[in-house]
């Protein structure tokens, strides 16, 4: 043990003295690391991010849920009959359905501004528990404000308060703002006018949704109805072709990266080991095995191209948190390690087996006889 | 009495050159062996090839351990070897290089002491050995060769270019080694060398005619 720490701490003694004295070498190796480890990283990065916020705004639309609006006229057949359209009746038995009443004109509130009124049918009931009770029926759906917070509304000079809560289940994909929820006919002169009605389906199955979409979309052209289909469907196309893609060029930045280290640090290990040729045949001439010279090289470039990599690693990290915060994100926004863990180590493990395929050269070397090295 | 060996051994640098070596046999016994011979006549060689740094061709080294001449542990603990060019480490200090040659044994501290004393390195025990003179160079290396107190000493040329003073005591620190009783291998045209009490092996017999007339003109 002891000898191995005397040989080790020469060795190493070895290596900070060269670094000392041909800093271009060490030099060389870190540079080539960063500059190869610093674009892949945030190509890759730039990846997981679009990844990331599209699966964001997935999770935030509901990923298996349509939204169905048909805008009533208050000179409408529909507005009269409060009916479900005939071409979504076939949803009811693919999954569970509501429907909301968009209201035309504003809300006004103290507190959070100008909202939407939304009224909701005594159908609706049963999808909307949690927020609407019969001893609180309207509220105000709020992300910010305190619940049970009473919130004083206005609109058309009509005055009411709301108890705010917290959106949840099917109601929080489709409003992503502060909206007020209240009991269909509670607000008459309103619904008078006219209004949208949202249909919120939400399919037992993911696979048959966009069958269900196409087919809805195709039997409202034909009655030449004024209904939109809104889904994350196409959404979810874009991130799985994303991912293929995030899949090909990780692979292919990373072995690259890994390919072209490899070759420069081979190059660079080889010059090196025949300048040094003479104090690693001394060594072995002691008795030092092959392997510890060997793994004391290893050890080297490993260290160099990790510390580059961890360099452009931080790099990468901080112009983000600088450009972030200069289009005024929060601190902490974008790419966090655990975000980017995959690519990280992806690219890390390619280039550490260059630095190992960089030393494969140097193993020819240490197979020369020390008697043909030292005279 | 323990013996250094070799039978039909056959070495050559390469695979298309002259071989050195052609079915020769040597042994030697213990006490100072030198090695005599013109240059080129491969003493250094057979002492690398006793050293284990040279594989022959053919042939077979017995070492007094039975040990392969390549094995680390008789690099490590029963042979010593000086080379021609001191080949000390040079970034290490005298009392570095004599402590990582004797591989971290224990009693390793105190002889390195003693040979640093005995062969007038005690001022220079903790400079680098580059900076170190050529004089100085050579003792630290007999230093190192004579430290790890092992069965086989190679040497090769341990006196040449050193001025009397130096080589009075090398010579001094191999007569000790006599009294060891270890095998000692000598490569040296230093007639100063002569004064040990020694065995001679006059190695320009094993030339070819028309190579040792040439070497003579």
């Amino acid at each position: 043990m002891k000898l191995l720490i005397s040989i080790g701490s020469y060795l190493l003694k070895d290596i900070f003295w060269r670094w000392r004295e041909q800093p271009g070498n060490v030099l060389t190796r870190f540079v080539v690391a960063y500059a190869l480890v610093l674009p892949s990283l945030g190509l890759l990065g730039a990846f997981a991010l679009m990844a990331e916020n599209l699966e964001m705004r997935l999770t935030r639309n509901g990923i298996d849920m349509l939204f169905i609006t048909e805008h009533i006229g208050s000179t409408s057949d529909d507005f009269v009959a409060h009916q479900l359209h005939p071409a979504l009746a076939p949803l009811r038995a693919h999954g569970t359905m509501f429907q909301l009443l968009q209201l035309f004109g504003s809300v006004r509130t103290p507190n959070a501004g100008v909202t939407r009124a939304v009224a909701y049918p005594d159908a609706s009931l049963p999808y909307l528990r949690g927020m609407v009770t019969p001893e609180v029926p309207v509220v105000f759906l709020s992300d910010t404000l305190p619940v049970g917070m009473p919130v004083r509304a206005e609109i058309d000079d009509y005055f009411f308060s709301a108890q705010v809560r917290r959106p949840t289940g099917m109601v929080s994909k489709i409003y992503q703002q502060d909206v007020v929820l209240v009991p269909e006919g509670m607000l008459p002169r309103q619904e008078s006018r006219g209004f949208s009605r949202v249909t919120l389906f939400k399919a037992d199955r993911l696979a048959a949704l966009r069958g269900l979409e196409e087919a809805i979309k195709l039997m409202t052209e034909i009655d030449k109805q004024n209904v939109s289909v809104r889904s994350s469907l196409k959404l979810l196309g874009d991130l799985d072709r994303l991912k293929e893609k995030q899949v090909y060029w990780r692979f292919g930045l990373a072995l690259t990266a890994g390919g072209v280290l490899a070759l420069v640090l081979g190059t660079l290990a080889v010059l090196e080991y025949q300048q040094r040729a003479y104090v690693i045949a001394l060594l072995r001439s002691f008795g030092i095995r092959r392997w510890m010279v060997y793994g004391m090289q290893l050890l080297e470039n490993a260290f160099v191209v990790n510390v580059a990599a961890v360099a452009s690693y931080l790099t990468l990290a901080y112009f983000q948190q600088v450009l972030y915060k200069s289009f005024g994100q929060r601190t902490g926004a974008g790419l966090s390690f655990e975000s980017m863990f995959s690519e990280i180590l992806v690219i890390f493990v390619c280039v550490n087996v260059g630095v190992v395929i960089s030393t494969l050269p140097a193993l020819h070397i240490l197979k020369k006889d020390v008697g043909t090295i030292l005279s | 009495m323990k013996t250094l060996s070799c039978e039909d051994l056959t070495f050559a640098y390469a695979r298309k050159a002259p071989p050195v070596f052609e079915g020769q046999s040597f042994c030697f016994g213990q006490g100072i062996n030198l090695l005599k011979g013109y240059s080129g006549c491969g003493k250094t060689t057979l002492l690398k090839i006793f050293a284990g740094y040279l594989k022959p061709q053919a042939g077979r080294i017995l070492t007094p351990s039975g040990r392969l001449p390549t094995a680390p542990e008789y690099q490590r603990r029963e042979m010593s070897f000086l080379f021609q060019q001191f080949n000390l480490l040079p970034l290490a200090t005298v009392h570095r290089n004599l402590e990582l040659a004797g591989m971290g044994r224990a009693e390793i501290k105190d002889k390195a002491g003693y040979w640093i004393e005995k062969l007038g390195l005690a001022p220079v025990a903790h400079h680098k050995a580059k900076n170190l003179s050529g004089g100085q160079q050579q003792r630290a290396a007999i230093a190192r060769a004579l430290i790890k107190d092992s069965q086989v000493l190679l040497l090769d040329e341990p006196t040449s270019g050193l001025d009397d003073l130096n080589t009075r005591l090398i010579v001094q620190a191999l007569q000790e080694m006599i009294d060891r009783e270890c095998i000692c291998l000598v490569c040296t045209h230093d007639q100063r060398l002569e004064k040990l009490p020694h065995e001679v092996v006059d190695f320009n017999r094993f030339l070819p005619v028309e190579g040792h007339l040439l070497a003579l003109a």
